[in-house]
């Protein structure tokens, strides 16, 4: 088992608790109040913002070229989520721009950027995987029995090429990442941060 | 407070301006005077240099505000695309990329290191007038001798006009709305001397002495 399965595996718990929390529930069977769903895509596009930061980083600090192709592989994509979620924005009257972080979502940025910055590759992707890896499979989980509500969401995140930029960073972090103490907290302390976003979106009505 | 757009700074530096951008490298690489030994010896420490700019630009991507997120993700993308390019002229060419820098391209580094820890409106200013003085650079030696005329085509298409444009917004947008003044006058002036001598070493002898235009 790969280091990125193994850390996955580790963390299913964590990964259950996400399909199951109210808020992915929710969204699934449409009845998530469309406050709640515009909160949370204002929130995520500030976190993807973290996210391109953070991939600079891993950029600057790539030491080879595969390295540097998977990164900028990932840039690409993350700003084609943002597009997606621009035109949410536009659909529903947000201004992204204006947008504040709530504590949750900079807790999670924070962290994010504060591993980055050290510059080790390894341990950027370990902070990096999870968000990924779970949304994935979310959609993937999801995709079955899905509303037509809030259906754009989910088939964003099931779509294989979304899965594809989850394996790519997995495989990422397999090769620059060591199994260890200090890897196994990034990763799982990365999922935690994912919940308490959930938390933080979550408006039950 | 409203500040002067970056695009005025060329014609208040308009001697240092001419050196960085019409270059006797540029007019032999037009005339086809160059030798091909020392054109690639200049190709090789480009490749050096697009490495450090590419550090500098994902570095300035991770601190930069939101809304100048998309050009420099952008230009960083294309930075690494522009890096697996140099890749294959140099094994076509069969040349060695490991070849430590020259002065002038130590120089250059060292002058993005020092942005690193410069303001983001200077940073951004740099990067466009880096880019900038690069474009207008190899549109001045347009064609370019048979030999070099797909290395010049290759550095001022279109689409990377296109990008020095909007890397001119984005600074402009940060220059208007944050600290600026007289740390971007002497960053732009840095940067067109930081080019003249990278320009110079691929005629001299590696030092970066200017020469007269």
């Amino acid at each position: 088992m790969s280091l990125a399965q193994t850390l996955w595996a580790h963390n299913a718990d964590l990964a259950a608790e996400a399909l199951a929390h109210p808020f992915v529930r929710r969204l699934a069977d449409g009845t998530l109040p469309r406050k709640s769903f515009a909160d949370f895509v204002a929130q995520d596009a500030f976190f993807l913002e973290a996210f391109c930061r953070a991939y600079g980083f891993g950029l600057a600090h790539s030491p080879d070229r595969r390295a540097l192709d998977t990164f900028a592989q990932l840039l690409v994509g993350v700003r084609e989520e943002l597009q997606l979620h621009a035109s949410y924005a536009a659909e529903w009257g947000i201004d992204l721009s204006t947008v504040e972080p709530v504590p949750a979502t900079l807790a999670y940025t924070e962290f994010l950027l504060t591993v980055a910055a050290r510059g080790d590759i390894g341990l950027t992707c370990a902070a990096l995987t999870p968000c990924m890896r779970l949304y994935a499979h979310l959609g993937q989980s999801l995709s079955a029995r899905i509303s037509d509500t809030y259906d754009q969401w989910v088939t964003t995140y099931a779509d294989p090429e979304f899965e594809n930029l989850a394996a790519t960073i997995e495989r990422l972090l397999d090769v620059y990442a060591d199994d260890t103490a200090e890897v196994r907290t990034v990763y799982g302390r990365a999922i935690q941060l994912e919940l308490a976003f959930f938390d933080a979106a979550y408006h039950p009505t | 407070m409203t500040r002067t757009p970056v695009g005025a700074l060329p014609p208040r530096h308009a001697t240092a301006w001419s050196h960085a951008t019409q270059h006797p490298f540029l007019e032999a690489v037009r005339g086809g005077t160059v030798t091909g030994s020392a054109f690639e010896a200049w190709l090789v420490q480009d490749y050096r240099f697009v490495s450090d700019l590419l550090v500098f630009q994902a570095r300035l991507l991770a601190r930069a505000p939101r809304r100048a997120h998309a050009v420099l993700a952008g230009g960083v993308v294309a930075l690494v695309d522009e890096l697996g390019w140099f890749e294959e002229q140099a094994a076509g060419r069969r040349l060695d990329l490991t070849t430590p820098p020259l002065p002038a391209t130590a120089a250059y580094s060292l002058l993005l290191r020092k942005l690193d820890d410069a303001g983001v409106a200077v940073a951004l200013t740099a990067l466009w007038a880096i880019e900038r003085v690069y474009l207008d650079a190899w549109s001045f030696a347009a064609p370019g001798a048979p030999a070099y005329r797909a290395f010049v085509a290759h550095w001022r298409t279109p689409q990377f006009a296109t990008y020095v444009a909007e890397l001119e917004q984005t600074a402009d947008d940060a220059v208007a709305t944050g600290p600026g003044g007289p740390d971007v006058e002497i960053a732009f002036a840095a940067v067109l001397d930081a080019e003249s001598r990278f320009w110079a070493m691929a005629l001299g002898d590696g030092t970066g002495t200017r020469q007269a235009p």
